[in-house]
């Protein structure tokens, strides 16, 4: 039973997750004025991504994570329609965007690696490079995954009824979050360092 | 789910106009400034399309956008020191 105490601004688990991604949107905010910081103050920031595969794999990226916010709220939709399995289905294939997005990344970090990119050292002589680019993406992909795991035991708890529509929503705000700062770090990060 | 299919097509057309714009020989600060003005457009997309922050009320709006007017405050306050040479004193 819920006793009603005065107004809500919103669900206590919705607003729980709204006030965890403000600090997290915080978090990476900082983290992108130290990048902007370290650029401006940057004589030459080297431009190493050519479009193959680096820009195309960026691109294919954020059009996998763009469809993967899609699949999430066709699976908030199908919670709140009481289709249990169809949700389930949604979530499933939302973790499997999350999934090929870390694929595509890691193939380019590899990359990156292979030019003998690190978090110290690349082979243009400015080192921030490296820890700016493994930092900012790192962070994401860190995001990504616990996303991917989050939604894999959603879907699980939608599925068997653990889970209300509320839940799902719930986790359905910090997976668009996790997109939302992908479209900062594509561009920032990619289109602004595009070999010419 | 139409109106996500159309937050989709808007957010990968953004998408596509800000790559096209990466190889069209634009001045860094004028790049700069539409890149960072479409990701402010797509993450406003996101939040009211996908996040539905109107459908909260005001009130959530009220707590979540302050924390950003602050660190605006903190742009301000260290962008001043950044450029080259800052670079040379840090060596």
């Amino acid at each position: 039973m819920s006793v009603a105490v005065g107004p809500r601004i919103t669900s206590p688990n919705k607003l729980g997750m709204w006030l965890f991604l403000v600090s997290d949107a915080l978090t990476f905010t900082t983290l992108i004025l130290c990048y902007a910081f370290v650029r401006i103050s940057s004589p030459a920031w080297p431009h190493p991504f050519e479009f193959a595969p680096g820009i195309l794999f960026a691109t294919l990226m954020t059009f996998v994570l763009l469809t993967s916010s899609l699949t999430m709220a066709a699976g908030v939709g199908a919670m709140r329609e009481g289709r249990r399995n169809g949700a389930a289905a949604w979530i499933a294939a939302t973790i499997a965007c999350g999934a090929l997005f870390i694929a595509l990344h890691l193939t380019e970090w590899r990359h990156l690696i292979a030019m003998g990119v690190t978090p110290s050292a690349n082979p243009w002589g400015v080192p921030l490079f490296g820890a700016v680019f493994f930092g900012l993406t790192g962070l994401h992909m860190a995001h990504v995954a616990s996303g991917i795991v989050y939604l894999a035991i959603l879907g699980a708890g939608a599925r068997s009824g653990r889970f209300s529509a509320g839940d799902v929503e719930v986790g359905g705000l910090y997976w668009h979050f996790v997109d939302l700062v992908w479209m900062f770090l594509f561009p920032l990060l990619y289109l602004t360092a595009v070999k010419p | 789910m139409k109106p996500y299919f159309g937050a989709w097509g808007f957010l990968l057309s953004l998408t596509a106009i800000e790559v096209a714009l990466a190889y069209r020989h634009t001045p860094p600060v004028m790049m700069l400034t539409v890149l960072l003005a479409l990701s402010f457009l797509k993450a406003g997309a996101i939040v009211t399309r996908f996040m539905h922050i109107a459908g909260e009320g005001a009130r959530l709006a009220w707590l979540v956008l302050p924390a950003f007017f602050f660190i605006g405050l903190i742009l301000l306050g260290i962008l001043g020191d950044a450029g080259p040479a800052a670079y040379g004193a840090a060596q």
